[in-house]
């Protein structure tokens, strides 16, 4: 249960981290992105149902065989989601476009796209 | 916190709670505090004195009148006015835009008449109040007033109300025969105001074809607008995609648009158009359903 909760806190913020955070700060170093008003930390709401799985290999570093989990879902989610939406924009020709992945960013690089198109 | 001292009242009819806002040199009238409050906290806002609306039940009803017009008292919540039935029939696009206003904390405490005098110009309710020709009643010293809804939203947080002046209900005339609405909503996805929201209330022939219509935008520009440009060139048409595509996309036309971290006035312009489209599109459906 603790290993799971960990899982989806981990995992929810790596969908963070793809599609919604950023510090954002102006010209002068003013944080622009300062309250929870501007900044989004994604909701269960943000998220789909994860299906968890895992396999169990012990370490060997200290005598109880245990690792840290906090952190593990993180590590694969930020990809995964990345990695989606470049292939959904694969068909356009679009490499890259920098985190987070935000409507109107992705709007902006299909519409550049469409340009170089024509 | 809030640092600064205030006193606060709560009057037990709307006369005392006008007379109260008169004498006092700088008050401001309470009623959920899901606006008001979070600017004393900030201190943005300093009144010396609040008085709170909460004791005058009254102000809280939602009726249907003898000629159909659906009065919601200003004191309604959120909540209250998305799980109205009169209103989910009559005024679809009310009821939709309450029940995506903040979460659900905010819609349990919030009120319309609140969102309405505060004005903030990503508020959720402005856009179906300009759309159904609404009416928003006011008293104040003089007695009272009913001001339209487009003399009423008249820049950022600024409204045709007087400082001496409250309002207590909004009245929304009973839609023709034949006419549906929808609203259509891109959310910021941290403080859920609307980015863009749009409200259409349209009314089709007997023959599907539109006979009128009537457009309302939130969160685009420094106040609530009428897409007026959209609204005559849906009209008279057969209603298809074409036609509502054509309309839709005129939806920002001649506005500033504002701009903020999750959308440039070039992208908020953009989602005018397309949440126009999802919400003409939807209100026709109603329309001839």
């Amino acid at each position: 249960m603790i290993v799971e909760g960990q899982l989806h806190g981990g995992i929810t913020q790596g969908i963070g981290q793809a599609l919604y955070e950023a510090a954002v700060y102006d010209g002068n170093g003013q944080l622009l992105s300062g309250s929870m008003m501007e900044y989004h930390v994604p909701t269960a709401e943000d998220v789909p149902a994860f299906n968890l799985d895992h396999t169990v290999t012990l370490t060997s570093t200290n005598p109880l065989g245990v690792k840290g989990i906090g952190e593990a879902g993180t590590i694969g989610s930020t990809p995964a989601v990345a990695n989606a939406v470049m292939d959904a924009l694969s068909p356009l020709g679009i490499k890259h476009v920098d985190m987070p992945l935000t409507p109107e960013k992705i709007w902006r690089a299909m519409r550049a796209a469409g340009e170089g198109r024509r | 916190m809030i640092t600064h001292p205030f006193t606060y009242q709560a009057p037990a009819t709307i006369e005392e709670a006008v007379g109260s806002l008169g004498r006092t040199g700088d008050a401001k009238v309470i009623a959920g505090g899901h606006s008001l409050l979070p600017l004393m906290k900030l201190g943005l806002e300093q009144p010396e004195a609040l008085i709170d609306l909460r004791r005058i039940p009254s102000l809280a009803e939602i009726r249907t009148e003898a000629d159909g017009t659906i009065a919601v008292g200003a004191l309604a919540t959120h909540r209250s006015i998305s799980h109205h039935e009169a209103i989910r029939q009559k005024l679809a696009a009310l009821a939709e835009a309450a029940s995506m206003v903040g979460d659900l904390q905010v819609r349990a405490r919030g009120t319309i008449g609140g969102s309405l005098a505060h004005a903030d110009p990503a508020a959720d309710e402005p856009a179906p109040t300009l759309a159904f020709e609404a009416t928003i009643r006011a008293v104040g010293p003089q007695g009272r007033r009913d001001i339209r809804a487009a003399d009423f939203f008249k820049g950022p947080f600024e409204t045709a109300l007087a400082a001496n002046e409250i309002v207590t209900e909004i009245r929304f005339p009973a839609p023709q025969a034949r006419t549906g609405s929808a609203y259509a909503k891109f959310a910021h996805p941290a403080s859920r105001f609307a980015v863009t929201g749009v409200a259409a209330v349209v009314t089709v022939k007997a023959d599907g074809g539109i006979e009128r219509a009537a457009i309302g935008v939130t969160g685009a520009a420094a106040a609530a607008y009428r897409a007026a440009e959209a609204e005559r060139a849906l009209t008279g048409t057969k209603g298809d995609a074409k036609a509502i595509a054509a309309a839709a996309a005129k939806a920002a036309d001649g506005i500033t648009a504002l701009s903020d971290l999750v959308a440039s006035s070039e992208y908020r312009k953009h989602l005018v158009t397309i949440y126009a489209k999802r919400a003409i599109e939807r209100a026709i459906q109603r329309a001839r359903s």
